[in-house]
């Protein structure tokens, strides 16, 4: 079994991320977005690559959209409306609420501006919606029986989320767009520790690595005063969501700050609009957002207004934030056309223009003049700053995710071919995980693991937290535990935990491990203990006569007979003494020979660990040596052990014959 | 009670009791016996008594046994005598491996809890009952409550600061170590703790073998699931990492503490908050780290490429780890969305910078971006993270941070944190003594927040106080702080006086720099053909600087052309006021003038200079700066002068409008408004120089004293008998009313009043009231009621009817007459005017003003104040009261056109003395009218209390008398919601 990857779109490039992934017989589109740099069918992912028969509903399982930009949701109205695909949908509760703003804008800007064939209507769009499941961050959704999505925080735009999916033992992470550092309104990158099969990250900046971001505020922010003081007027072409209001915080914050009157405008619709669901999704900002904003919401910017056309041409300074940001056309070209040929006027540009599109003109070098067409052009004199705010994160993010997340497969997506390679090596050889970064319409094949379901008793899972805690204790207990006294917890704390067990393959059932304890009560089978026994003869010289007969005579009763039971007759009770005045002597000398102070004394024997030594009256005792010319003054000791103590009884029982014990 | 209760609970708790909820409920009584304070000792005792023996009896009641193994170690912990009996009730319950072991040892914890600060009786009677073997057995239980009982019981007694002694701490790490890889993450983390207590415990008494063994468990639960045991393990890494580097000594570094850095810096980008924090506080406790590893953690890129230390790879005891993977943290934490975090992260900068020059150097840059945070707590900890590194000499100047322009680094301060923040520094700076450094700091800082151009007049005022302390490095910084300062003085011209304070400071402090400077300027006003124009800051600003530099103790500075004081001769007033009052304008001219050589052109000043110059000539003809500043006695000294010197003046003055009461009476009118429009110009000249004292408020009064002259002008003039016509004199009652609302300021705007002074200006309240009689259609009665009155106020003041003036006199027998009808007669009243002759009075001026400052807070022309038409509003006010007394009744004056609501001022809720008090009011407006917009004036009035006692009732929603006007009148705008 494996994962199979489909890369429709962002493979090599940015632009129309569109990634169907196969699993567990589930399939699973990420993203269905456009590309805006082409007009032809280019523009979006090539759909019959799922389903040659154009049956959608029953080659996908569902579609996940991360975030509302275009080049990840643009195609899905057509995808779904013209294309007909009928399953479910699932993007978050902001991106549910942004996306339709998005797409509708982009429509008419086609549409009535450019004059194009439409590929999708407003009601397509809004149709489209209404399909759409929304989804909250960390919840689980089971989409079917088998299948299992859950979003995570992923920065970059309000709303955008890592897709964590799961189809039974596989697991992958679709990253979509993130950033691993927090900005002015949205916090970082956040997700918990996954086992994962398979990682799908974005690449944009596959090699680059960025500063710190104040730096970055602060060249930007001293521009546009430089500007204004100046007298100048300041173009800011952004996208209506995202950079236009961590812009808006910046330049309002400043604004408050340093007591500037100077007008900041919004050019009207979309991006008010926009503003206004910015302030009713709060939630998904940044923790500083979130904590002021019971005091004041940081979207009510004091500075800002919105923008009349009329005030294009009126004088003194002002800063303008205007769409689309490429200046591809729309307000933002027409202003640009006014503004540009003043010198004491800015531009600022995106950090990333289309080529093809004025801004991507005035980002590779500085022209004096720009055609718009064949009749007209502008002269450019107008200062030019560029901006280097990107919500995306730098390859040490992307690294630093990776590594966190540490899957077992990478597949690069939305980046640029010779910079994900670098990527791909330095992921590769730095952390050891396999890397790929498939082109357009490729088909990638990714064997997982094959794991097997086993049962597990309760005594076992129970047994293996103390199983370690056991061997020590068995180790510890040497003949002599002065040497080396650390040696066990260095062992304790360098071995791995393993924990043992049996491995019980019953017919027609799944295999169980249970623990060792259980596994005789399972097989309903006796336990068999095999024990050494040995009936040592000791030497004793006698200070005081004791009657052989008497201690023969009582003493096999006597040996299972507790000492606490408070009945006892006299000589039973002397006789006790008397063998238990043989242990105690018997201890001693072993202690004061082997140094070892672990023995234990028990009612009638001495232990230590499986070794067991008791008086032994019985003349006929097995386990004795036959041995001619013993005299009365032995006394035999019976001794029996475990084998896994065979060498410290034998050491024990040397001993013991050495001895001659005195009492 | 009690009695009955203890019999009832032996009974249930009997050991032939059957009843097991009988057993249950006896428990709870058992519990309050034993926790009620008023219990005996007896009691208690039998309680006790009969628990150990029911739990010995009901041993196969595990519900039973339960509750009351906990109740019984509840017990112990109460009263500490129990705990022989607990432990040994507990004791058959601590073999087998069911739950009551669990309760068995909680129970015990408990008595180790309650031995704390005892004798260790109750932890002997416990290690007594757990010997080693047992408490291994135990912690290796199948059951997780016992488990963790256990661990819980040795972290305890661990923390306690006891050791399990039978057998030594040996067997207590087995225990933690083995547990820190239970299956339970809370286990796992209070073994940690546990190796955690140990370790600090032991403090360096531990085998270094251990301690390694604790860190390598603890780098294995750093991957943990769970975020608390990761959180632990963190710490745990940075006890490790402190035993490690104590057993170094005083090596320089040491790889083993590379790679603890290295794994903290890995925990530093974790997804836990909690995390992240712990991991940034414990990087500053670490120290002999490798100075490469320092850096590279500033540094998100990989360092050392070129020299081909790229990839520096540590490998003890097995565990490789890349010394890059601590690339960044720093840049990650100070950027982190958390401001804990970044606190942390800023904190432990600042601890790593005394290992390190060139990572100190490399911090600063990360810290003065720190600046512009925006939560004031982390910018407070970078001030303090670089006074820190200022202590350690660790603050080194970078030109990139002096020359970045003012204007663009207050990203993010506010203004009332850039306060807190400077008179942080101000405490910082009256702390230390002024060291190099430090005045790094300060310097870097006044640049980076750009205070000088702040929205807040407190901020720049302080700023530039600390400006005055700074030592500049260099010449470039030199000239930008002038240059801001210049700025500052174009932006704000009426803070001229502070600024040219500070630039005569800045100026003396820095001689060679501004004679440099003065060398530059002096080329300027060369090519300038004399063309300069003086009358602009820039100059103004300059001269200031290059005067201040020659006065400077030691020897005379001949390096600032002599021309530049003679330019600097026209700003003499103006920097002598600056100078607050520290030299005196005629000394400073003859100062100038000896050092321009052009003394005789220019001194056409009337002042005698002669003076001046000898004064100059005993000071050793050096004006020394220093020690102007430190004898504030003699400055003082020079302010009640100068305080005496205005009085005069105003008191010379008052003698010229005494003047003009021939003049008037001989209606030679013109002259009089003349020369008492004279007056009243040069009171406004004094008033410019006077500050603050008993002067400003005998200037008001004398203000104040010359219009009332001036309206009583007025009206005599229009009351002529040459008009003769005084029908349809519409402007008349209006001066009235003008003249009326004066008198009452003088009479009630003012405390400590003379004797004489009040006469007066009863007596022209008089005449006042007289004029009033002289209207037409006017209702007589109140205007007698009120001549009655003043004139038995002046009957009191004087000691008698017969001591009255002429006037009054006249004045009284009118009124006595009843013949009111005397007055319409314009013969009586001419009459009366002649008569009316003020005695030579003069001012003592020793009075105080009773003043009030009315400011409306958030509010002006631009923002309007909202109101819902027909709803009241509520405004806010800040009022400072001067001078007032407590029995003053003061109201709150809300007029919008005609209509006015009074507010009672209720002096209790002002803060401070007679002298100041102030207070912030919100105050609901009613009366909101129906309109789009309107302008509301808000001023405060002072009642004046009728001298007729009697009928004096409080309590109503307006003044009971008249009122006078105590301050300048503030208008409040609003604007309708509706047409927002």
């Amino acid at each position: 079994m494996g994962i199979e990857c489909l890369v429709l779109g962002a493979g090599q490039e940015v632009g129309k991320s569109c990634v169907v992934v196969s699993m567990g017989g589930k399939r699973i589109m990420f993203d269905c977005g456009m590309h805006m740099g082409y007009l032809d069918n280019r523009r979006f992912p090539d759909f019959s690559l799922i389903s040659k028969t154009g049956d959608f509903d029953a080659a996908l399982t569902c579609v996940v959209i991360t975030h509302f930009h275009l080049d990840h949701v643009g195609a899905l109205p057509y995808f779904t409306e013209v294309c007909g695909y009928h399953g479910p949908i699932y993007m978050t509760y902001p991106t549910k609420a942004l996306a339709p703003l998005m797409l509708e804008d982009y429509r008419k800007v086609m549409v009535d501006r450019r004059g194009e064939e439409e590929q999708f209507t407003y009601d397509h769009i809004m149709e489209c919606m209404k399909k759409v499941t929304p989804l909250d961050l960390k919840q689980t959704v089971q989409v079917d029986k088998d299948l299992e999505i859950r979003a995570y925080y992923a920065g970059h735009v309000l709303g955008a989320a890592m897709i964590y999916a799961k189809v039974g033992e596989s697991t992958i992470v679709y990253t979509g767009d993130y950033n691993m550092t927090p900005d002015r309104h949205l916090g970082a990158a956040h997700i918990d520790r996954l086992q994962l099969d398979l990682l799908i990250t974005e690449s944009t900046y596959a090699t680059t690595i960025r500063d710190s971001k104040y730096a970055r505020e602060r060249e930007f922010l001293r521009a546009v005063h430089k500007c204004v003081a100046g007298g100048g007027k300041v173009l800011i072409p952004t996208f209506a969501l995202g950079r236009a209001q961590e812009l808006c915080i910046l330049l309002d914050d400043y604004w408050e700050r340093m007591n500037l009157k100077v007008p900041i405008y919004f050019s009207a619709g979309l991006t008010i609009q926009a503003n206004m669901y910015y302030k009713m999704l709060i939630g998904w900002t940044s923790q500083k957002i979130k904590d002021t904003s019971s005091v004041r919401n940081t979207f009510d910017f004091k500075h800002v207004c919105p923008f009349d056309r009329s005030l294009i041409n009126a004088s003194g300074p002002c800063v303008l934030f205007a769409t689309p940001g490429m200046i591809s056309g729309g307000f933002s070209l027409e202003v640009f056309k006014q503004w540009a040929p003043s010198e004491l006027n800015l531009v600022t540009l995106p950090g990333y223009c289309v080529a093809g599109t004025i801004g991507h003109k005035l980002m590779s070098g500085k022209p004096t003049k720009i055609d718009l067409d064949k009749d007209t052009y502008v002269d450019v004199r107008c200062q030019i700053h560029q901006l280097s705010f990107s919500p995306h994160t730098d390859a040490k993010g992307i690294m630093d995710l990776v590594e966190y997340l540490s899957p077992k497969h990478v597949i690069l997506v939305h980046g640029e071919r010779p910079k994900m390679a670098l990527l791909k090596e330095r992921i590769q050889s730095e952390l050891g995980i396999q890397c790929y970064y498939p082109a357009n319409n490729e088909k990638l094949l990714i064997s997982t693991t094959q794991n097997v379901k086993i049962d597990v008793t309760k005594k076992f899972i129970r047994n293996c937290s103390s199983a370690m805690l056991r061997n020590v204790k068995n180790s510890s207990l040497s003949i002599s535990d002065s040497s080396s006294k650390y040696t066990e917890i260095i062992k304790l704390a360098r071995e791995d935990t393993t924990a043992e067990g049996i491995l019980l393959m019953e017919k027609t059932k799944t295999a169980k491990l249970i623990h060792e304890n259980e596994l005789l009560r399972t097989l309903g089978v006796k336990e068999h203990q095999v024990r050494f026994a040995f009936c040592c003869p000791v030497e004793v010289t006698r200070m005081e006569h004791l009657s052989n007969e008497a201690n023969t005579t009582h003493c096999h009763e006597n040996s299972f007979r507790k000492v606490d039971v408070p009945r006892c007759l006299a000589t039973e009770d002397r006789l006790t003494t008397a063998n238990k005045t043989l242990l105690h002597i018997l201890l001693s000398e072993l202690e004061t020979r082997t140094e070892c102070k672990n023995i234990q004394i028990a009612s009638e024997s001495l232990q230590l660990h499986t070794f067991h030594v008791c008086v032994c009256s019985d003349e006929h005792c097995s386990h004795r040596k036959k041995e001619n010319g013993v005299g009365e003054s032995v006394v035999y000791f019976c001794c029996s052990w475990s084998p896994c103590d065979d060498r410290l009884a034998r050491e024990l029982l040397q001993i013991m014959g050495r001895l001659t014990l005195s009492c | 009670m009690e009695r009955a209760l203890l019999e009832r609970l032996q009974r249930r708790l009997s050991p032939g009791a059957a009843d097991a909820r009988g057993r249950i409920q006896a428990l709870c009584s058992a519990r309050s016996l034993i926790a009620n304070p008023d219990s005996t000792e007896s009691t208690r005792r039998s309680v006790v008594d009969a628990l150990v023996a029911s739990v010995r009896h009901h041993q196969d009641d595990p519900a039973f046994v339960h509750h009351a193994l906990k109740l019984l170690g509840d017990a112990a912990v109460l009263c500490r005598p129990f705990a022989h009996s607990v432990v040994a009730a507990v004791r058959p319950f601590l073999d087998g491996g069911h739950s009551l072991t669990a309760d068995a040892v909680a129970s015990l914890a408990s008595v180790v809890e309650a031995d704390n600060g005892g004798g260790g009786e109750g932890f002997s009677l416990v290690a007594s009952a757990l010997d080693g073997d047992r408490i291994l057995s135990l912690a290796s239980s199948p059951i997780v409550a016992v488990r963790s009982q256990v661990l819980d019981l040795l972290v305890r007694s661990v923390e306690r600061g006891r050791f399990w002694d039978s057998f030594g701490h040996h067997t207590t790490i087995q225990v933690f170590l083995g547990l820190a890889m239970d299956l339970y993450p809370l286990v796992r983390k209070r073994a940690c703790d546990g190796i955690i207590a140990l370790l600090r415990e032991a403090a360096g008494g531990v085998d270094r073998l251990i301690v390694e063994c604790c860190y390598d468990r603890a780098v294995v639960l750093l991957k943990d699931e769970e975020k608390l045991v990761r959180l632990t393990a963190v710490k745990l890494i940075s006890e490790c990492g402190e035993l490690f580097a104590a057993s170094q000594g005083e090596t320089e570094h040491s790889e083993q503490m590379d790679v603890v850095f290295v794994q903290l810096c890995l925990m530093a980008r974790d997804m836990c908050m909690e995390v992240r924090f712990e991991a940034f506080v414990a990087l500053g406790k670490v120290r002999l780290v490798h100075e490469t590893v320092l850096l590279q953690s500033l540094s998100k890129k990989i360092l050392g490429i070129k020299s081909g230390k790229a990839i520096v790879e540590c490998s003890t005891k097995g565990t490789k780890i890349s010394l890059l993977s601590a690339a960044g943290a720093f840049v990650h934490g100070i950027e982190d969305e958390f401001y804990e975090v970044r606190e942390a992260a800023c904190r432990s900068l600042g601890m790593l910078t005394i290992f390190s020059v060139k990572f100190a150097y490399e911090a600063t840059n990360l810290l003065m971006d720190m600046l512009n945070d925006d939560t004031e707590v982390v910018r407070l900890q970078t001030l303090q993270t670089l006074s820190h590194m200022a202590n350690y000499d660790r603050l080194t100047m970078q030109d990139k941070h002096m020359q970045m322009c003012c204007l663009c680094h207050q990203l993010m301060v506010k203004i009332e944190d850039s306060c807190k923040i400077l008179q942080y520094i101000s405490g910082l700076h009256s702390i230390q003594t002024l060291e190099f450094s430090s005045h790094y700091v300060i310097c870097e800082i006044l640049q980076f927040l750009g205070l000088l151009a702040d929205i807040s007049a407190s901020i720049r005022c302080l700023a530039r106080k600390l400006l005055q302390l700074v030592k500049l490095p260099d010449f470039i910084s030199f000239r930008d702080t002038i240059d801001c300062l210049i700025s500052n003085l174009e932006a704000f011209p009426e803070e001229e006086e502070d600024i040219f304070f500070v630039l005569f400071s800045v100026g003396k402090r820095h001689k060679n720099f501004s004679a440099k400077l003065a060398k530059e300027f002096a080329k300027e006003i060369d090519l300038s053909c004399g063309e300069l124009i003086l009358d602009s800051h820039e100059v103004a600003a300059k001269l200031v600087l290059f005067i201040s530099s020659s006065f400077s103790s030691g020897q005379r500075t001949t390096d600032i052309p002599m021309a530049l004081y003679s330019y600097a001769v026209p700003f003499s007033g103006r920097i002598a006021r600056a100078l607050s009052g520290a030299v005196d304008q005629d000394s400073l001219l003859a100062y100038l003038c000896s050092h321009s050589k052009k003394i005789h052109k220019i001194c056409t000043s009337s002042m005698p200079i002669h003076i001046a110059i000898s004064d100059i000539t005993r000071k050793g003809n050096v004006l020394d700066f220093s020690e102007i500043l430190t004898c504030s006695e003699q400055t003082q000294e020079k302010c009640v002068f100068l305080n005496e010197e205005t009085m005069q003046s105003i008191k010379l003055n008052l003698e010229t409008v005494r003047k003009t009461w021939p003049l008037m009476k001989s209606h030679c009118t013109q002259v009089v408004q003349n020369m008492l429009r004279a007056c009243k110009e040069e009171l406004e000249t004094i008033a410019w120089n006077a500050d603050d004292g008993d002067a400003s408020s005998f200037l008001d009064f004398a203000a104040l004293y010359i219009q009332v002259i001036q309206l009583v002008t007025e009206i005599l003039d229009k009351s002529l008998p040459k008009k003769s016509c005084i029908i349809g004199m519409t402007a008349l009652d209006i001066i009235l009313e003008r003249l009326d609302m004066s008198l009452r300021r003088l009479r009630y705007g003012f405390s400590g009043l003379q004797r004489d002074e009040e006469c007066h200006i009863l007596e022209l309240m008089l005449l006042s009231y007289v004029f009033r009689l002289l209207e037409i259609g006017v209702s007589r009665k109140p205007i007698l009621a009120r001549l009655t009155s003043t004139i038995s106020r002046l009957e009191f003041l004087c000691e008698g009817p017969s001591n009255l003036s002429v006037f009054a006199k006249e004045v009284k027998h009118a009124c006595t007459e009843g013949t009111a009808t005397l007055f319409s007669n314009t013969y009586v009243f001419h009459k009366l005017l002649e008569l009316f002759y003020p005695e030579q009075i003069t001012f003592t001026g020793r009075f105080k003003q009773k003043k009030a400052e009315v400011l409306v807070i958030g509010n002006d022309s631009e923002n309007p104040l909202t109101f819902v038409l027909g709803l009241p509003v509520g405004i806010f006010f800040r009022i400072t009261l001067y001078e007032i007394l407590n029995s003053d009744r003061l109201w709150l004056l809300l007029a919008v056109g005609e209509s006015i609501q009074y507010v009672f001022l209720d002096l209790s809720q002002f803060e401070g003395c007679d002298a100041v008090r102030s207070c912030t009011l919100n105050v609901p407006f009613h009366g909101t009218p129906k309109a789009a917009s309107f302008l509301l004036r808000a001023s405060v009035g002072i009642e004046c209390p009728s001298e007729d006692v009697t009928n004096h009732s409080k309590g109503q929603g307006w003044p009971v008398d008249d009122y006078a006007i105590i301050c300048k009148e503030n208008d409040v705008h609003f604007i309708s919601v509706n047409n927002r």
